[in-house]
């Protein structure tokens, strides 16, 4: 029979009904045999009941909260480090590294895949307010709104793919009425027609810039306005050329990938060097050689790289595939691959890889 | 369709917990999305979690943002061999201790009425009709976060995610890198250190 101070753990798991058979029985048969450990048994089992209690519900959605938090967060730390920038001219080492900026990356490329459904959602949004929130908290209603003529309009010129008539009412709409309770949304999706429609990148980002300096509500609550900030910001260093490239690379069909590869080629260690990465995955993926999951990522990414001519485009996939490795764990490998970038002339790509290496854990499993 | 998460249009709300901490982990295009998209699923849960260490709604809603913030900046932390919300829970606990830890070290503001609680409050001063069985109620629930801070740390992660949260104990041994037979005998010791603090409560 077991002793006393091996049923311990069998009381407290049984008390949760997580015993097996052949527990429950080594246990009845010890409780049934000691007083002590069957009095002990009892108590416990008073004590949970007495224990039992529920807490309240939350009542609130916390992600409008966290959005903002984070976003605050990343402001001050663009200002902190835009002494760096200059120093160190690499975009990335700025704030330490790529896992930090990426979080923060837009979707672009589902952005603009989806452009079509971003339009539908602009209509509902327009037609049922259930778009950004406004930043006032005492909004006009539609009906109230100056600007619910502009927003239709604008909707409209869009289903009829009239997109720079559509911008251009919006534009004309909040500068007329910048106070307007739909104004911060007006001007949000002035924006993204500029961004996502009209790929007007320069335009786009003024009115980013001007959307988080005189709407920071409707801003802080939007990540892909913030995310694309964020690339544009970079992007405009270079006058925008990487998002031109990026546009006319996916615009060609048969050449895609080798433009792909000259964007990074170009531009390596930056935003868009990364998504031109994922797209020349994507073109792996469209032509169907690959399954479903985080292996298959690996998969269509090393194929990628197999097929890249350029030595920065290599380099540069070589980064992302030591990535997913390391995100599987195989740290071995990731190291290895890590340690081949470091090495690698591309100054930046191999500062990236210094600071992944830096961050890996020592003591992993290959 | 290969790395659904980053590279194609994604429907975040058809991914599993494990799938959308990956995402975030990984860092990439759409993290963002995917932290999101773990909040709106275990806000609530993890809100529940943090009012019964902090026995309030204020403080509760603190380390509700705070927990789910370290989850988003710690996520390197995070290893996906083990599941990811019960390493939310467990950030949460953590945070909930250390909020009741430094409530304590400020005695004046749990003695002072003017200052407790809401739900302290209304121990001292009941209204409603039901007042027994409330008022009993929240004094063992405020019995019961005091004698949280006695526990030690793992006794308290483990008597946690498995008393409040219900996480089978298998889970709770993945998630703090230890054998089941260990957590057993750390639930055990649990209750027994609450069952001295509370005797008085429980036995009458």
């Amino acid at each position: 029979m077991l002793k006393c101070r091996n049923v311990r753990g069998l009381i407290a798991a049984s008390l949760y009904g997580e015993v097996d058979e052949r527990e429950r029985e080594a246990l009845e048969a010890h409780l049934s045999a000691c007083a002590r450990c069957r009095a002990e048994h009892e108590a416990l089992g008073r004590l949970k009941a007495a224990l039992a209690g529920g807490a309240p519900e939350l009542d609130r959605d916390l992600v409008p909260v966290l959005r903002a938090r984070l976003a605050e967060e990343t402001g001050g730390r663009r200002q902190e480090t835009g002494g760096r920038r200059q120093e160190t001219g690499g975009r990335r080492q700025e704030t330490g590294g790529r896992m930090e900026w990426l979080g923060w990356r837009v979707q672009l490329a589902g952005a603009l895949c989806l452009a079509l459904v971003a339009l539908l959602v602009y209509q509902i949004a327009v037609s049922t307010d259930a778009g950004r929130p406004s930043d006032t908290a005492a909004a006009p209603t539609e009906a109230a709104s100056a600007l619910q003529p502009a927003l239709q309009q604008a909707a409209q010129l869009s289903a009829g793919r009239d997109f720079a008539g559509a911008y251009a009412a919006l534009k004309e709409a909040v500068e007329a009425h910048p106070d307007d309770g739909l104004a911060g949304q007006a001007q949000a999706r002035l924006a993204d027609v500029a961004f996502a429609e009209l790929h007007w990148y320069r335009e786009a980002y003024e009115d980013y810039r001007t959307l988080a300096g005189r709407y920071p509500g409707v801003y802080a609550n939007s990540p892909e306005c913030i995310e694309r900030m964020d690339l544009l910001a970079e992007a405009r260093e270079k006058d925008y050329d990487p998002l031109y490239r990026l546009d006319a690379a996916r615009g060609s069909r048969e050449e895609a990938f080798g433009k792909f590869e000259g964007v990074i080629a170009l531009y390596p260690g930056t935003y868009t060097a990364a998504l031109a990465a994922e797209e020349m995955a994507r073109c792996v993926v469209r032509e169907g050689a690959v399954a479903e999951g985080a292996e298959a990522r690996l998969v269509a990414m090393g194929q990628a790289k197999e097929r890249c001519t350029h030595p920065i485009a290599i380099t540069q996939l070589q980064l992302e595939i030591a990535h997913l490795h390391r995100d599987l764990e195989h740290n071995g490998t990731a190291r290895d691959l890590y340690q081949e970038v470091a090495d690698s002339d591309t100054m930046v790509l191999a500062n990236l890889a210094r600071e992944s290496l830096a961050k890996l854990p020592r003591n992993s499993a290959p | 369709m290969v790395g659904r998460s980053v590279l194609e249009e994604k429907d975040w709300a058809a991914l599993d917990d494990q799938d959308l901490a990956l995402a975030l982990k990984r860092g990439g295009l759409g993290a963002r999305a995917a932290f999101e998209e773990l909040v709106r699923r275990h806000q609530g849960r993890v809100y529940a979690v943090a009012y019964r260490l902090t026995g309030n709604r204020e403080d509760a809603l603190d380390v509700t943002q705070e927990a789910l913030l370290k989850a988003y900046r710690k996520i390197d932390a995070w290893r996906p061999t083990g599941q990811f919300v019960p390493w939310l829970l467990r950030v949460t606990t953590n945070l909930g201790i250390d909020h009741l830890r430094k409530r304590k070290r400020r005695p004046r503001e749990r003695l002072d009425e003017a200052h407790l609680p809401e739900t302290e409050r209304a121990a001292v001063e009941p209204t409603s009709l039901d007042t027994g069985r409330q008022v009993r109620a929240l004094e063992i629930a405020a019995r019961i976060r005091t004698a949280l801070v006695v526990l030690s740390e793992k006794q308290r992660a483990v008597f946690v995610l498995r008393h409040y949260e219900g996480l089978p104990l298998a889970d709770v041994a993945t998630e703090m890198g230890c054998t089941v037979g260990s957590v057993k005998v750390h639930l055990f010791r649990a209750l027994k250190k609450l069952q001295k603090e509370l005797a008085d409560l429980y036995e009458n």
